[in-house]
């Protein structure tokens, strides 16, 4: 009952400043720029076109006169199927050079360029490498300006769309040939960058900047009697104020992210519910940041100076998680280096080996100290964007983004994180109590 | 029982001394006024009561209960001097925050919060933000809030500050209703005619001191000095009253009469008589709060005079 009258007091306060209305606008936005990415399934004429025309222009960028040009004809789907993905395809690679010599050059030397049978092949096996039985044959007896070669595929390895290319349509009308990738890959980018590294650090400091204000409002002169008068203690009165701010976060990481989740899963067909751990991770971020605001609210009634600490909380947090993951990697590859050279004989026992940095050796402890004991801001980070990966990606590609390392267990993160939150809030609270007025 | 009760109450805030050992008490149904020049300690007396400010030393009940208890503040309604409402309620939406803070049950307050704020006369002004009223409009609203939840005890912190005379009339009555109904008021204020004319009691505070308690009647009294005027044309005989024992001074058109200790002004009366001297005026000199407060203010108190 209390606490949901000092939450209603907290949301006029929040929609009285109007950045509520102004965040909930900022997350529509962005959603609509979500939704307005569009992917469009490639046909491997298309793609094959499309790498062709970027290197044609950089070919002729190169200034030479009689650049080679790359092109593909006698394209033809030769089972008639309806999507690319299963489709078995007939087409050749053509290079046209006015110099026949130059062509040569290129037919014989490990050019890059398609204009033999073996860097055709070795191009589709990059590109294409789920076209199945393909073969790839020069056709001989064409002008000498010309290099063809003639390819044929049986099978796609592609058991669905997700693994294509597609190319993405920004805005609902602008082409992005540049992003094309398989829609997983695509997806997962707009998660991972778009949604996790800009959304979600913008949705902190709103969430921050609104929240801010909250106590030190509430600790003002005239006001504060107001509020301590009431028959609710201090210290529930905070707890309530600080439920308050991080409801309302959640409420909006949760539009925010569940919006982005529909709109993807409509748009790609991707339904990815690990996605929507976003949620209680960011949230739970916020809660520690929020801890800090509230803390430092109540010691200086500044909303100014509660906003500026809480950033710095969470840029150290996040510097200290990013140095230290930093370290532990190079740690981990001068390990396997020092194991290869090593071999079979029994490790030497010289001691800790030296910093990789140069660093004296405090500071790696100190470091990993740190991180040990602090909020876990960075641990969530990752855990954040392991849930994105997981949700996309398939198990190889999670394994080459080296998102399998091991972490820390979600009970030691949150645990940790929870401490933190109890350890400020109840310093908030005790401060609050023992304040005089 | 006494409602409100301190016991030698004592505050420093840091080196200054804002109350320096006050006992008081208020009985139920009480209108209490304490009165004192700026900086005297009042606001810090109500203050420490509502558990705001912690005291130094000595005690303070509420309701028979340590003062600053929760369960006794929702017994308890409070106008703060210098106010500031958030500026993001609207005068019904601060006194529904209020009311639902102090337990008040819903359907109430949809029925309560209109009435009180046509009986504060800022009804017109019900669904506009806090930030656009007026100073007194302000003060109103600070009242509606103090009052609305039904409050056994109301303190109200110069309720009358920045409204206008038919307002501060209004509220007056307001306070002598609140008494009819059984509640008890504790006033600051500066308006020494307002207190005189609302309260029962009244506690004069200087420099954190209580210097003078009692009733109203009590503190203005001053025994045995009387004005009396004749008939015009007539002329007091000094000398004959003077050897009754009574002092005499001119005053104006007629004259100041003071009784020796024990003695009734009706030696005098019956002296006039029988000079055939016609009387047309005589009443018992009361002095004014206000003169008892200038009194105060210039050092003459009871206690701690020595300051
Ligand atoms: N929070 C505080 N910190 C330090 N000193 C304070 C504080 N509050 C009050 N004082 C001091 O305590 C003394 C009593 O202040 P108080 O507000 O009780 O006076 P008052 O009688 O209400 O005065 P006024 O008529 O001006 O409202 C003053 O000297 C004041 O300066
Ligand atoms: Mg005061």
């Amino acid at each position: 009952m209390k606490f949901l009258t000092v939450l209603k007091d907290s949301y006029r306060e929040a929609v009285d400043g109007k950045v509520f209305q102004a965040m909930v606008v900022l997350a529509g936005l962005f959603i609509l720029f979500v939704a307005s990415i569009s992917y469009r399934p490639l046909t491997l004429e298309d793609g094959l076109a499309r790498k062709f025309g970027v290197l044609n222009y950089l070919l002729k960028a190169g200034g030479q006169a009689g650049a080679p040009q790359l092109a593909v004809e006698n394209y033809r789907v030769t089972n008639g199927a309806a999507v690319p993905w299963e489709g078995d395809y007939e087409l050749d690679v053509v290079v046209t050079c006015p110099d026949p010599k130059v062509l040569d050059e290129l037919r014989k030397g490990n050019s890059p360029l398609p204009a033999s049978a073996p860097a055709v092949e070795a191009l589709l096996a990059d590109d294409y490498y789920f076209l199945t039985n393909r073969t790839v044959t020069e056709v001989k007896g064409g002008p000498p300006t010309e290099a063809r070669i003639r390819v044929t595929t049986r099978g796609t390895t592609v058991a669905e769309g997700t693994a294509w290319l597609h190319e993405p349509t920004i805005l609902f009308s602008v082409p992005a040939p540049i992003f094309i990738d398989t829609l997983r890959t695509s997806v997962y980018k707009v998660e991972k960058y778009l949604v996790n590294e800009v959304g979600s650090r913008v949705l902190l400091l709103v969430g921050i900047v609104v929240t801010a204000g909250f106590v030190p409002n509430l600790l003002r002169k005239g006001t504060l009697d107001l509020y301590v008068v009431k028959p609710i203690g201090r210290s529930e009165l905070l707890v309530y104020k600080y439920v308050g701010g991080l409801l309302f976060v959640f409420l909006l990481t949760t539009l925010t992210v569940g919006g982005v989740w529909v709109v993807i899963g409509l748009r790609a067909g991707v339904w990815a519910p690990a996605f929507l751990l976003l949620i209680p991770i960011l949230t739970l971020y916020f809660a520690i940041v929020y801890a800090v605001s509230v803390l430092i609210g109540v010691l200086t009634r500044s909303a100014l100076v509660a906003i500026l600490l809480a950033l710095l909380a969470w840029g150290l947090l996040f510097l200290a998680g990013y140095l230290n993951e930093k370290i532990r990697t190079v740690r981990q590859a001068e390990a396997k280096v020092r194991q290869a050279l090593a071999g079979d004989r029994p490790p030497a026992d010289a001691g800790p080996p030296p910093s990789a940095f140069g660093l004296p050796p405090w500071v790696e402890t100190g470091l990993h100290g740190l991180t040990t004991v602090l909020p876990r801001g960075f641990d969530l980070d990752t855990q954040a964007s392991r849930a994105i990966a997981r949700g996309v990606l398939t198990a190889q590609e999670v394994e080459k983004e080296r998102l399998n390392d091991p972490l820390p267990s979600w009970a030691e993160t949150v645990g940790v994180s929870v401490a933190w939150i109890a350890l400020l809030l109840g310093l908030a609270c005790w401060r609050f109590r023992t304040r005089d007025g | 029982m006494a409602v409100i009760e301190t016991q030698n109450l004592r505050k420093d805030y840091g080196r200054l001394a804002a109350l320096k050992g006050v006992s008081l008490a208020v009985e139920r149904g009480q209108v209490y006024g304490l009165l004192g020049q700026n900086g005297a300690g009042k606001t810090t007396l109500i203050k420490i009561l509502l558990g705001i400010t912690r005291p130094t030393g000595g005690g303070a009940k509420l309701l028979g209960e340590p003062a600053g208890r929760v369960e006794v503040r929702r017994r308890v309604g409070y106008l703060p001097e210098d106010h500031q409402f958030p500026g993001y309620h609207t005068g019904y939406s601060l006194l529904d925050f209020s009311a639902a803070m102090y337990g008040v049950p819903r359907a109430d307050r949809r029925r309560l919060i209109p009435e009180m704020l046509s009986l504060v006369r800022i009804a017109s002004a019900t669904h506009k933000k806090i930030k656009g009223y007026s100073k007194g409009m302000k003060q109103r609203l600070g009242i509606a809030q103090a009052i609305l939840h039904n409050p056994e005890v109301i303190f109200l912190d110069e309720p009358t500050d920045g409204v206008d005379p038919v307002g501060r009339r209004e509220i007056r009555e307001l306070m002598t209703r609140l008494r009819e109904k059984g509640h008890t008021v504790f006033l600051n204020s500066h308006l020494l005619g307002e207190v005189e004319q609302v309260c029962d009691r009244v506690a004069i505070l200087r420099d954190g001191e209580l210097v003078r308690e009692g009733t109203v009647a009590d503190l203005t009294e001053r025994k045995g000095r009387y004005e009396l005027r004749l008939a015009p044309g007539e002329v007091l005989p000094e000398a004959g009253v003077r050897e009754l024992g009574f002092e005499v001074a001119k005053a104006g058109d007629g004259w100041q009469v003071t009784l020796p200790a024990g003695a009734t002004v009706d030696p005098v009366v019956r002296l006039l008589a029988a000079a055939g001297l016609r009387l047309r005026h005589l009443v018992e000199r009361r002095a004014s709060l206000e003169d008892v407060f200038m009194a105060v203010a210039a050092g003459e108190g009871k206690a701690g005079a020595g300051r």
